[in-house]
């Protein structure tokens, strides 16, 4: 697909708008039951059903799926057992969409129940869900840096609150879908609606004893991502497997209801943290224990377990940090990346935690997050490196905002702030070759082609590339076309996932728009009898930089150039130069830049109703350089509001071990009635990792928002709030986990 | 109109061609709609709780998974991409994505034809009308706010 177009939104199709002649439609059948030993599974009732042209259990697929290699536990369609409420089982094919439907509702399975998994609280020790699990724990981590007991044993005061985190989903507009087409030619095509298209490219051939060379994954337009479609599914594999056996193309659209068992959303957690200071009011040491709800399978869990202590410290300045986590399976849809993976819940911790200590401490709590924030150059205690920190102007502009506002009683103003990556420095599957690519030519009427492997899911993330091309250039973004979603014409780009594109994906752009702008500059030299060096390269026109009058159009240079050698086009990649941590699991973590973000919550509590409002989020976000202004603020509104839904109406959880709820008339998306004022503060401190010094913004942002809610609660109703989302029952008062514990030295 | 007696043969307009259509009796309007071709026509929640399959029935903005073909004999059915030469939802188009309100654009046709109705029937509407009619159509890119602010500035 080329740069989406925005102004006539139906121009450029979804998978489900897509269709090829012959095609036929795919139905999965789901687990009933959310644990139970799979008897039979007899698929000739659907056989027999008319339009039904074929069915598969899980038989069908040889190995299992995880998109990271020492955790692949998932089958593709069940087998042996089932472990969560809807959790495929078996495919069902028909000429109709309807007629797969109705052969898919005849298919009969024969289960016997055991017992379930349903909190994570009561997983280990439980009945196991994996036989390599016997625990039900994924991997106990415990790491360490720095002298965390004599950091405590120093602490002038030391604090201790537990924090609960609820489970929420992406819930992205656009349902999962696919479309599978294996060719004459014996190649599959496969579109669908990934941020991943690589991994799904890499994954699908491995499902299906491919070799890579025989797959093409296509992306046409993705509407929405937020993580949950960064993994390989089902209905992408049976969808594959069924047009290799039937030599027809097969598209497969998952319903709400599916989208909402595919889930991969946030991890529930159960957070105890404990938090050393000094009579400074210096932090000297963090500790946390962490419990991470993963649902049935692996899936990309063991990323948010570190993940989960890693962003600990981050943005400030702490002296020794330690955390154990462990992600515990429960027989609930597996949990995965969601919008600031991984670091959300500890966040959320942190802040509170910081917060209570501010509050009994009498510390402003901008002002203390100041004085503690990590300067340039600085690293964490576990290896994180700044190279740029906006962090403490994020504050000082949600402060600024916020300075004249009055709070009646029963309302408060709550602060937070946070760091988050851009990029991973190390790749899901281990390698060291580039992570992002782009190729880019010049063509003899003006126009630059550049073609990139990334994925567009909604960020705008070809129209950023596209700036930074044309900037690199010195064209207008018009001139620039940029093409993308197709492995076979694309160069790789690892996915649209940690906040990667904009930094890696973009420096890969520059580096060939770089090499281009030489070959065309050199090319117009020569002509000119002058040297490169010496030539500006301004819109439209190459000009010789002492002699303005002198030079030549842009389309004559690029004719010269590729006069002489043939087409004119560059290349380049972008691998991070980053060391990972000399401990088991210090490749997770490290990113080659830091995005930094503060926010402000004013709301108001009636604590009679136990009901909340938000008035205002104010958010300030440091991204480098804003690549393009109005996208950077569409991703701060995006990550306030789901944010505000994450603190406040949703919540995705078991009820008697079903996904509850499965559809969007209950889950609570907060709607254009629902929204406070959004006050999006761009903060621009360039990282000089970044392209033209740009940095993430379609993440991080979200981090203090729920924190800063929480805390603004807190204060408007002088209570400790340590759960989330904030329900009614917990504005009342019920419910609420333990008050923090507050120790004096020699108290 | 959309009347409750169900017909077997449904005459309808779509995007002012005249088709004749005979739906199963449960075959919502977004079904019979996509499979006429309008695959800009969004299937987002099939419970009538996000509007991405919001069309202007004889003027009303319905969510269309919400409807029965059968209960539309005789409707004049717009869709986003029939309002593609209509200077008010050009107008609306524009200031949506000048105000960064689109993203992923799944949203984008059912948004556009609500903004459209509700346009077409009050000139002037204030900010609580407009956030009201949009709460219908869920982004959940997070544009909504920026939505509200571009149709307000366009009231």
């Amino acid at each position: 697909m080329s740069t989406p177009d925005l102004r006539w939104p139906w121009v450029d199709p979804y998978v489900a708008d897509l269709a090829v002649p012959g095609m036929v439609y795919a139905a999965l059948v789901r687990s009933s039951l959310p644990h139970a030993v799979i008897r039979a599974i007899d698929l000739a009732p659907a056989l027999a059903t008319p339009g039904v042209i074929a069915a598969l259990d899980g038989e069908a697929f040889a190995v299992r799926g995880g998109v990271i290699h020492s955790s692949r536990d998932e089958p593709v369609l069940a087998r042996g057992k089932v472990r969560y409420v809807g959790e495929p089982l078996a495919v069902v094919v028909g000429v109709s969409p309807e007629a797969a439907a109705a052969g898919a509702n005849t298919v009969k399975i024969a289960l016997d129940s055991l017992p379930p998994v349903l909190t994570m609280t009561s997983a280990e020790g439980a009945t196991p869900l994996h036989e390599n699990h016997p625990d039900n724990v994924l991997r106990d981590i415990v790491l360490e840096f720095g002298p965390v007991e004599e950091s405590f044993s120093r602490a002038h005061t030391v604090f201790t609150g537990t924090y609960g985190y609820g489970a929420s989903t992406h819930a992205a507009l656009e349902p999962h879908g696919a479309l599978a087409w294996w060719r004459p030619e014996r190649r599959l095509w496969l579109w669908s609606s990934t941020q991943c298209p690589h991994l799904v490219h890499h994954e699908l051939a491995r499902l299906l004893a491919l070799d890579p060379a025989a797959v093409r994954v296509m992306t046409p337009r993705v509407g929405g991502g937020f993580g949950g479609k960064s993994e390989v599914y089902a209905h992408e594999a049976v969808a594959a497997k069924l047009s290799m056996m039937l030599h027809r193309p097969v598209r497969i659209v998952l319903s709400r209801e599916e989208v909402f068992y595919t889930h991969r959303g946030r991890h529930e957690a159960l957070i105890t943290l404990r938090m050393a200071v000094d009579s400074r009011h210096a932090i000297l040491g963090l500790d946390a224990d962490i419990l991470l709800n993963g649902g049935a399978y692996a899936g990309m869990g063991l990323v948010t377990s570190y993940y989960a202590g890693q962003f600990m410290a981050v943005p400030y300045r702490v002296e020794s940090l330690r955390f154990r986590s462990r992600r515990v399976f429960t027989n609930g849809p597996p949990a995965g990346p969601k919008r600031g993976h991984g670091s959300v819940q500890i966040r959320f911790a942190v802040e509170r935690l910081m917060d209570h200590a501010a509050l009994h401490l009498d510390l402003d709590p901008v002002a203390w997050r100041m004085a503690l924030a990590l300067e340039q150059g600085e690293a964490t205690v576990n290896g994180l490196k700044i190279g740029s920190t906006g962090f403490v102007r994020c504050l000082q502009e949600v402060a600024r905002h916020t300075e004249d506002i009055p709070c009646r009683a029963g309302e408060a103003v709550g602060f937070a702030g946070s760091a988050y990556i851009c990029g991973a420095a190390f790749p899901i599957m281990p390698n060291r070759l580039p992570h992002s690519q782009a190729l880019i030519r010049a063509d003899r009427c003006g126009l630059f082609s550049l073609t990139v492997g990334v994925a567009d899911i909604g960020q705008g993330a070809l129209e950023t590339l596209r700036v930074l091309a044309a900037e690199t250039l010195g064209q207008p973004p018009s001139s620039v076309i940029v093409s993308a979603g197709d492995t076979d014409a694309c160069p790789v780009d690892l996915g649209s996932y940690s906040s990667r594109v904009t930094l890696m994906a973009g420096n890969a752009v520059i580096a060939a728009a770089g090499s281009l702008r030489r070959t065309v500059l050199e090319a117009a030299a020569r002509r000119l009898g002058t040297r490169a060096e010496d030539l500006d390269l301004l819109p439209g026109r190459v000009v010789v930089r002492d002699e303005p009058g002198r030079g030549m159009s842009l389309t004559r240079a690029i004719a010269r150039a590729e006069e002489r050698l043939g087409v004119v086009m560059a290349g380049g990649g972008y691998t991070p130069r980053v060391e990972a941590g000399s401990y088991p699991g210090g490749a997770l973590g490290p990113s080659p830049a830091f995005s930094f973000s503060a926010a402000a919550a004013r709301v108001s509590v009636d604590r009679e109703l136990g009901t909340l409002v938000v008035h205002d989020i104010w958010l300030a976000h440091d991204c480098g350089r804003a690549v393009d202004l109005g996208r950077v603020r569409g991703q701060l509104h995006g990550c306030a509001i789901m944010a505000l839904g994450e603190a406040l109406t949703e919540k995705s959880g078991l009820t008697r071990g079903i996904m509850d709820p499965v559809g969007f008339t209950e889950y609570g998306i907060p709607t254009a009635a629902d929204l406070p004022r959004i006050h999006a503060v761009i903060v621009e401190e360039p990282d000089p990792a970044g392209p033209h010094g740009a940095k993430e913004a379609g993440e991080g942002p979200l981090l203090p928002v729920v924190p800063a809610i929480a805390n603004a609660v807190a204060r408007a109703i002088g209570a400790h709030i340590c759960r989330i989302p904030l329900t009614p029952d917990l504005l009342l008062g019920h419910g609420a986990a333990g008050y923090p514990t507050v120790e004096e030295a020699g108290g | 109109m959309i009347d409750a007696t169900p017909c077997a043969t449904v005459r309808l307009t779509v995007n002012d061609r005249p088709t004749t259509v005979t739906p199963r009796p449960d075959e919502t309007l977004v079904e019979t709609l996509r499979r006429y071709g309008c695959a800009d026509v969004k299937v987002g929640c099939g419970e009538g709780a996000c509007g991405a399959c919001t069309v202007a029935v004889d003027g009303v903005a319905v969510p269309s998974c919400l409807v029965l073909t059968a209960c539309c004999d005789g409707c004049s059915i717009r869709t986003a991409a029939g309002l593609s030469g209509d200077p008010l939802a050009r107008r609306i188009a524009d200031a949506l994505v000048e105000a960064g309100a689109i993203q992923c654009g799944f949203c984008a046709p059912g948004v556009l034809v609500t903004a459209w109705c509700l346009f077409s029937h009050t000139r002037n509407p204030d900010r609580e009308t407009i956030q009201r009619e949009l709460s219908g159509n869920l982004c959940r890119c997070g544009g909504s706010a920026l939505m509200v602010e571009a149709l307000a500035a366009l009231a």
